[in-house]
């Protein structure tokens, strides 16, 4: 417990005023300095019986960099005390996490925004309490974490290399189920052109093709370049998390590879392929609708060599990050659209959004694009 | 951040009404902060009365008060109207323009003579004497000061206030109070109001701010009833009466010698005066040693205004004929007044580097006389016939008139008319300053037995009092001539004392007397005695004797002491014609009390000249602040009661010992029924949700219960569901209960079998 700015002005002040009456008369002085004792000692009684409460935490769902929410800390004391609360938000997450309040009384809350991929714990709680008048202080933290997961972005594909994947889903040239015509892209082959319906037209017509239901699945593997002296071995060590800092390079690169690995898994999913997924960090299975498993794992992947290196897709994250179908290289650079956050997941998530509490997302630079899929 | 609205975002302009709103869109559940901003405003509005109380008290001494009010209320609606919209910055400009415009009007409705000497060192000089204790009715144009002074602060506060900046509200509101507190003219009781506010303030604001519960209300009530409780009757605080700098004379030492010519004259109640002797004067006419005169009448005491000049050379005479005395003074106890006969004009002895002339015309010493120290001072006494006086008629000066007429505002109507009725005979100044004079010795009596007056003590003295001593009878004689349109003022000093015959004149501290100077055009200042000197000499012979009888030290000197038996006359017949005044025969050996005054602690013997002003003038506390004292610290355990849920408890105490018989004796076993069931509920056999009383009876009977809980659970039954009860069977079940609570709650007995 200890003064505060203001307690030890009040206590200088009342010195003061015993100085200018001892020297120059006592006048009223004493109805100045009594009050002012009264309220220094009342104030630290106060700030001494305060009981630590307990917390409990409310945080916004998982999502995507970009995307937020709000946190609510309620407590739970039988004595309230006005406090400044100060939630411990890490690196991943930004967001100004402190908040004036009556603990006991009501609920603080803040909002914070998803920065980083990854597996962050906020909390504990750290209270710098005061008495009613604000004249002393107690500084303690009640333990209380919460975990927020942040998916990786995903991003959307250049048409050529989603046809890529649409192929690799229908093994091979396995295009039997016409879906629908539509106009043609850059990238699309040319053998996918609908010539009949050009000629009527004065542009592209290609044809689409329905991903094949039934496919057996693709097994999806992805993993880091080793790193020359031996940071590959720290990287294996970090934790699954992904945001510690055993070489930044090995996170960043863990980073990308999750990246390019949402974005091929998800499209993949999406297109009703069964996924096999297996990163340094452990393998899982994701069916068509199944796209949050998917992301949770990704957003937990950490760096480390490619666990399955015959799998049909595999992405590689070194000084570039490649994708690799049925052993075909390409830089994802290259594949991907610019900077897109694909359109179709905003869409759904937003659909999946509105069972979600209200209060949200409310934020004055208006709501983050919500890209989650949940089942 | 969100969540609430919060002191802390500094440039803080627009502001925390976003906040506030926002955060109730977050859903933070603001609990409905209207009652806290009410009375957190409450709050600053309360320190403000209490510094505008002083302001207002200055301008009703010394007039003003329509312009005062003006200014504040216009100061008020300006701070309310731009307190929505006004950035706190502009806000802040703002009032320092108020602030510093209200003091250069100040300056600029100074005279032009007194204009002409301002500098930036006698500014800030006659600031530090201000804020060590120079009470703001000294100031010269203390109307004009209040009028200029009050925006500022009452603008800045509600401003804040009104932008929710609580503590900075307080600060600014707890400033001005402060400024008065250092100059000593606001009460105690008013502080420690004002204080309160300002903690209230302050301690609603944060709750308001962040949204409180009522148990900090609770805690914060707890601390008010401290503060105020333990400010009302202790005191932590040291130092006496009030030492203001000033430029011109250095610090006093700590220990304030009692014959002082203050600054102020406080009308107090029941003295006793010390017999010891204080001065011996060398001359050859007696007369009235004057050590100071006071122009200012607030109601409750006396005033002199504007600062003393350093003494250079001799002093002007009175504009009428005169008489030239000579007295050499020689301080026997320590003292900071330098006696002599009005009008002082020429001062000889090692103190005159440093002495200094007041406005009033009266010399200070630069420092406090020791004990054998000596001066010289000739003084040119007005011996004008009473022919003269009568024909000097009422052309006043215009400094004469602007000085010596006021009274304060709130001067009741019936001390007006009460100085017509006595003067109603008289035609010149100086007939009604007679009549007035005659009328008091007549129609009061004289003690030093008083209680102090509360209001106006001339209004006291004349319609609720019949005995007083000289401040009383010169206080009412001045505002009585005042009402009258007669310049007077009151004046203290010394009678002449004991004369031994030789032209020696021993003068002791029962000697001190207040008296009364009436102006005449071309005549000066004329003495008048209104208290009847008689009683005085008699109690003064009295308490000299009895000093001597029971050996006090310093009552007597030289020759003062009688040889074979107290002359009865010693001090009665000199004077007369020596003392200037045409009604100064026989007012002699008055026993008069000035400064050299105690209040007395019941029958305390004589305090000695040196302890006898220590603590200062604390007033004793009247019987109504007792009673107030009483009422907080009620109000206080009433607050810590409802804040440990006792309330709930008593009443649920009472609720289950008590019963009134009703006429229904079914309603009577219902209620018997009830009771027991909060009784046992007490005991933690609570009956549960949706459990029958049988099958709660039941249940307990199966722990093991009192029969008599059985028996009373049975007769509920039938009263409820079955036949119904007797009214015998009734009382008995009520009785039964009643037995049953006093065996659990007092005589701790279990009413179960465990």
């Amino acid at each position: 417990m200890r003064p505060t700015r203001r307690g030890l002005a009040v206590a200088a002040f009342a010195a003061v005023c015993v100085v200018l009456a001892a020297e120059f008369g006592a006048r009223s002085l004493n109805a100045v300095v009594l009050p002012a004792v009264v309220a220094l000692v009342a104030g630290a009684l106060q700030a001494g019986w305060i009981r630590h409460p307990t917390v409990e935490r409310r945080t916004p769902p998982d999502g995507f960099p970009g995307e937020g929410g709000v946190v609510e800390l309620r407590f739970e004391t039988d004595r309230p005390f006005t406090a400044a609360v100060a939630d411990d938000l890490p690196a991943g997450l930004d967001g100004d996490a402190t908040a004036e309040t009556t603990v006991g009384v009501r609920p603080a809350t803040y909002e914070i925004r998803y920065a980083a991929r990854g597996d962050h714990d906020i909390g504990p709680v750290r209270f710098v309490a005061t008495d009613v008048l604000g004249l002393f202080r107690r500084t303690f933290t009640v333990d209380s974490t919460d975990r927020v997961l942040v998916y990786p972005p995903v991003r959307t594909v250049v048409p050529a290399f989603r046809s890529e994947l649409v192929s690799l889903s229908n093994g091979g040239d396995d295009r039997d189920e016409f879906d629908r015509l539509r106009e043609y892209v850059r990238g699309d082959p040319l053998r996918d052109v609908h010539w009949k319906s050009t000629a009527k037209r004065d542009e592209l017509v290609v044809k689409e093709f329905a991903a094949q239901t039934g496919t057996a699945g693709v097994s999806l593997s992805a993993g880091t370049a080793a790193d020359t002296s031996g940071a590959g071995s720290a990287a294996a060590d970090s934790s699954a998390s992904g945001d510690s800092a055993t070489g930044a390079s090995a996170a960043e690169r863990a980073d990308a590879m999750a990246e390019a690995a949402a974005s091929v898994g998800l499209l993949l999913l999406e297109l009703g392929v069964p996924l096999r997924v297996s990163t340094p960090g452990g393998r899982i299975e994701a069916s068509p609708g199944e796209a949050t498993r998917l992301l949770e794992h990704l957003a937990r992947a950490r760096a480390g060599p490619v666990p399955e290196e015959e799998a049909d897709v595999v992405v590689r994250a070194g000084e570039r990050t490649t994708v690799a179908v049925d052993g075909r290289e390409v830089d994802f650079e290259e594949v991907r659209a610019d900077g897109e956050v694909r359109a179709e997941e905003a869409a759904d998530a937003s659909r999946d959004r509105a069972a979600d509490p209200p209060g949200e997302s409310t934020g004055s630079d208006g709501p983050p694009e919500p890209i989650e899929n949940r089942p | 951040m969100t969540g609430t609205g919060n002191s802390a975002d500094g440039s803080g302009s627009s502001d925390r009404r976003d906040a506030g709103s926002r955060s109730g869109v977050v859903g933070a559940g603001r609990t409905a902060p209207d009652p806290y901003r009410a009375g957190a405003l409450a709050a600053i509005l309360l320190l403000t009365a209490s510094y505008l109380s002083v302001l207002y008290h200055v301008t009703d001494v010394v007039g003003g008060v329509g312009p005062f009010l003006a200014v504040t209320v216009a100061a008020f609606v300006l701070a309310t109207a731009l307190g929505r919209t006004l950035r706190v910055r502009t806000g802040l400009v703002l009032s320092v323009v108020l602030v510093v415009g209200g003091f250069a009007a100040y300056l600029l409705s100074l005279p032009r003579s007194q204009l002409a000497v301002v500098t930036v060192g006698k500014l800030l000089s006659d600031t530090v004497a201000l804020l060590t204790g120079l009470s703001v009715l000294r100031l010269t144009a203390a109307g004009t000061w209040a009028m200029t002074v009050a925006p500022g602060p009452v603008f800045l506060s509600w401003y804040l206030a009104v932008r929710k900046r609580y503590v900075g509200s307080a600060v600014a509101g707890g400033t001005a109070l402060m400024v008065f507190v250092l100059t000593g003219d606001v009460d105690p009781v008013t502080t420690l109001v004002g204080v309160c506010g300002a903690v209230a303030a302050v301690g609603l604001g944060t709750l308001d701010l962040r949204g409180g519960s009522i148990r900090q209300v609770d805690t914060l009530a707890m601390v008010l009833a401290a503060i105020l409780v333990l400010s009302l009757s202790v005191s932590v605080v040291p130092g006496g009466a009030a030492q203001p700098l000033f430029p011109d004379r250095s610090s006093p030492t700590g220990q304030s010698s009692v014959v002082d010519a203050g600054n102020t004259v406080e009308v107090l109640g029941s003295i006793r005066l010390s017999p010891q002797v204080r001065f011996t004067v060398q001359s050859d006419r007696s007369a009235y040693w004057q050590t100071a005169a006071y122009d200012r009448y607030t109601g409750a005491g006396w005033v002199r205004t504007g600062n003393p000049t350093a003494y250079s050379g001799p002093l002007e005479g009175p504009p009428g004929r005169s008489r030239r005395v000579e007295q050499t003074v020689t301080a026997e106890a320590g003292m900071q007044a330098l006696p002599a006969a009005w009008k002082p004009t020429r001062l000889s002895g090692v103190l005159t580097a440093t002495a200094s002339v007041t406005p009033q015309g009266t010399l200070r010493p630069g420092k406090s006389l020791s004990p054998g120290q000596s001066y010289t001072v000739v003084s040119r006494v007005p011996v004008d016939s009473s022919t003269t006086l009568r024909r000097a008629g009422t052309d006043y000066p215009a400094a004469i008139r602007d000085g010596y007429l006021q009274l304060p505002s709130s001067t009741p109507d019936r001390v007006r008319r009460k100085a017509a009725e006595i003067t109603a005979g008289a035609d010149t100044p100086y007939a009604k300053a007679v009549a007035v004079e005659d009328w008091l010795r007549s129609n009061k009596r004289y003690t030093l037995t008083v209680d102090r007056p509360s209001g106006d003590v001339a209004d006291a003295f004349l319609f609720r009092m019949d005995a007083g001593y000289c401040v009383y009878y010169a206080t009412t004689m001045v505002v009585l001539l005042r009402a009258q349109g007669v310049p007077a003022r009151f004046v203290t000093g010394y009678s002449p004392g004991q004369d031994l015959g030789n032209g020696t004149h021993v003068v002791r501290g029962l000697d001190s007397h207040a008296w009364v100077q009436v102006y005449f055009p071309d005549v000066g200042w004329v003495n008048f005695d209104p208290t009847p000197p008689g009683p005085r000499r008699a109690a003064e012979r009295a308490r000299v004797a009895e000093a001597r009888r029971n050996g006090v030290d310093g009552v007597d000197t030289g020759g003062s002491k009688p040889t074979p038996t107290p002359t009865p006359s010693s001090t009665g017949n000199r004077s007369a014609n020596a003392t200037a005044g045409p009604n100064a025969s026989g007012t002699s050996g008055d026993l008069p009390p000035m400064p050299g005054r105690t209040p007395a602690a019941g029958r305390t013997p004589a305090v000695g000249p040196a302890g006898s002003s220590g603590g200062g003038p604390l007033p004793d506390l009247p019987s109504r602040r007792t009673l107030g004292v009483g009422l907080i610290a009620l109000a206080g355990l009433a607050a810590w009661g409802h804040r440990a849920g006792g309330s709930r408890r008593v009443a649920r105490l009472v609720g289950i010992v008590h019963q009134r018989a009703s006429e229904d004796p079914e309603a009577d076993v219902e209620r018997a029924f009830q009771r027991l069931e909060l009784l046992l509920a007490s005991r933690g056999h609570d009956r549960g949700v949706g459990q029958t009383p049988r099958g709660y009876l039941q249940a307990l009977s199966v722990r093991g219960v009192d029969e008599r809980v059985l028996d009373v659970g049975r007769a509920y039954e039938r009263a409820h569901y079955g036949r119904g009860v007797t009214r015998a069977e009734a009382d008995r079940v009520v009785s039964l209960v009643d037995e049953l609570a006093r065996d659990a709650l007092f005589r701790r007995r279990s009413l179960t079998v465990e």
